[in-house]
């Protein structure tokens, strides 16, 4: 189970999984008069991760772009940076309408500064131009 | 026709085969070629656009196609032959190889060959699912497929069976895409796939996950109306006073990968039945000499970095096959007790670096890893927590083995 928190006379206690690598080491946030303390983690990320997770949720977005005159009807792409886990619908919608023209290469930015949130859309799965 | 001779043939242009060409060229083994079914390399990958690959290997998380990327640029660049549209109807013990290419047969003789052709889906039909055969009825990397390699929407009003990591990954591609995920139905009564993608799949998108559950009917006639579920027991015989009806147009199927081993049977090679894939030994060769295995044909993998290791470890192996003629005997077998479902490899020289890969049937925790010769302790390991999700993989050397005792690995 994921993110269980208790509350015990001033101090609260959250469970949760680190989704950083797939170890997913259960990693324990307590929370005592403000200061916060983790353990349970492995590396320095899950740190970080706990943090964050327990203040502003972030989610990297990976998904398919449109691709005009290319072999493929699809690139794959992600976002250089994870944004705000409540922007993500967000995202998407944009991202449903984009269309971008082969050919498209793996490492391209295709869209910058995405949503206004300083983050760029970046081709994951490249397409190459169709000779028809 | 007379077949090309070729020093190595490797059947599968997935990240096992392009591994193991890659590190075959490092070796100097110049005279190979790869056969790839599809119109382009990359295998399983391809289609896997979501990230978390190449973690240990890279230190960086990357979505499937830019881990595939590395090896197929580096293929590209070196002029490695590969050939697309190749699909390889033929093995023999004797390492021809015969492929169908874009309308034309082409047959190989190969010195050593590799199989690394993956592994394919469990099929609603497999799990004799009773009811109706409406469209609208996909196993999870079809549906996989589908939705990310050819812009086609599967579905609006999804149920999932199983809860494998590739069932997780579809539920929230899907969502993402617009459809309503109702939930995911799990027979165990704990989760197969990896806790991280509960969080980030389900969670996330508030997708419930119901587990010692499974759907036993199947209902529509040309497109799937929905689908009957019933909790189960401990013997997974469906309680049937539980049946539920959920109304559904696309039933989402993650209930295990097979090994796709159709070729290695017709070139004599052996299988395990715990493994679904072949036989190997130390070396990753099969019991056919000059037959070689790695990747999700041997064992299903869950991590893509493991699975370029070994097609490196099978290459170091066929690159010293190809100099010296043959290989050391592994006479030792390796045998493994429950909770253990598989070890790997199933045949170890007498003396030598083992790297041992295993699963455990069930979750256990709080183990220690014994391998034992009759009554000498060879290796110890304790395992704070060992899911059937995720195969472990431990090393040790080993010197002077008798070869007529096993070797028993032993999780107690």
């Amino acid at each position: 189970m994921n993110s269980i928190t208790e509350k015990n006379q001033g101090s609260e206690e959250t469970l949760l999984t680190c989704i950083v690598c797939p170890q997913g080491c259960k990693l324990r946030v307590q929370k005592t008069e403000g200061v916060w303390q983790v353990s349970g983690e492995k590396c320095i990320r899950g740190r970080d991760y706990a943090l964050q997770e327990l203040t502003l949720p972030l989610r990297n977005l990976t998904t398919s772009v449109l691709v005009e005159k290319g072999t493929q009807p699809l690139a794959g792409v992600r976002l250089s940076e994870p944004i705000s886990r409540e922007k993500i619908g967000e995202a998407m919608e944009f991202l449903k309408c984009i269309r971008v023209e082969a050919p498209v290469e793996v490492g391209q930015v295709i869209h910058l500064n995405l949503l206004g949130l300083k983050v760029d859309v970046v081709v994951t799965r490249g397409v190459p131009r169709s000779k028809f | 026709m007379k077949p090309i001779k070729k020093q190595v043939v490797i059947i599968g242009g997935g990240p096992a085969g392009l591994a193991a060409a890659l590190k075959l060229y490092e070796l100097g083994v110049r005279d190979m070629v790869i056969l790839e079914r599809e119109s382009e390399p990359g295998g399983i990958l391809r289609q896997c656009i979501h990230d978390g690959f190449g973690l240990t290997r890279f230190r960086e998380t990357l979505t499937g196609p830019e881990y595939s990327h590395r090896f197929v640029e580096q293929i590209r660049v070196l002029d490695i032959p590969l050939i697309t549209d190749a699909t390889v109807v033929s093995l023999t013990e004797d390492r021809l190889v015969r492929a169908a290419c874009n309308g034309q047969m082409m047959e190989f003789q190969g010195e050593a060959v590799i199989l690394a052709m993956g592994c394919r889906e469990r099929t609603r039909g497999a799990l004799s699912i009773p009811g109706s055969r409406p469209a609208g009825v996909y196993t999870a990397g079809v549906a996989q497929s589908y939705v990310n390699l050819h812009n086609i929407m599967v579905g609006k009003e999804v149920v999932i069976l199983g809860s494998g990591d590739i069932g997780l990954i579809m539920a929230r591609r899907l969502t993402l895409e617009g459809a309503k995920v109702q939930g995911v139905y799990e027979i165990q009564p704990y989760p197969s796939g990896l806790d991280r993608n509960i969080r980030q799949c389900l969670e996330d998108f508030q997708i419930p996950l119901y587990l010692s559950h499974t759907v036993t009917d199947i209902r529509g006639t040309r497109r799937l109306e929905g689908v009957e579920v019933c909790k189960v027991d401990e013997q997974r015989r469906p309680l049937t006073q539980t049946a539920r009806f959920i109304p559904c147009d696309t039933l989402v199927l993650s209930v295990g990968l097979i090994p796709e081993n159709e070729l290695s049977l017709e070139g004599g090679v052996v299988l395990d039945p715990h493994t679904k894939g072949p036989l190997v030994d130390g070396f990753h060769q099969t019991s056919v000499e000059g037959i070689f295995a790695a990747g999700n044909v041997l064992h299903v993998h869950d991590l893509v970095d493991f699975v370029s290791l070994e097609g490196e470890a099978l290459a170091e192996s066929v690159a010293r096959f190809l100099k010296e003629g043959t290989l050391p005997s592994c006479p030792v077998q390796v045998v493994g007790r429950d909770p253990l479902l598989y070890t790997l490899p199933q045949r170890v020289p007498p003396s030598g670096r083992v790297e041992l890969f295993f699963r455990v049937k069930r979750p256990v925790g709080d183990k220690t890893l014994q391998v034992m010769q009759g009554a000498n302790l060879l290796f110890e390991k304790k395992y704070r927590e060992v899911l059937p999700a995720e195969m472990e993989k431990c090393s040790f050397d080993v010197f002077n083995l008798k070869a007529d005792q096993p070797l028993e690995v032993h999780l107690t």
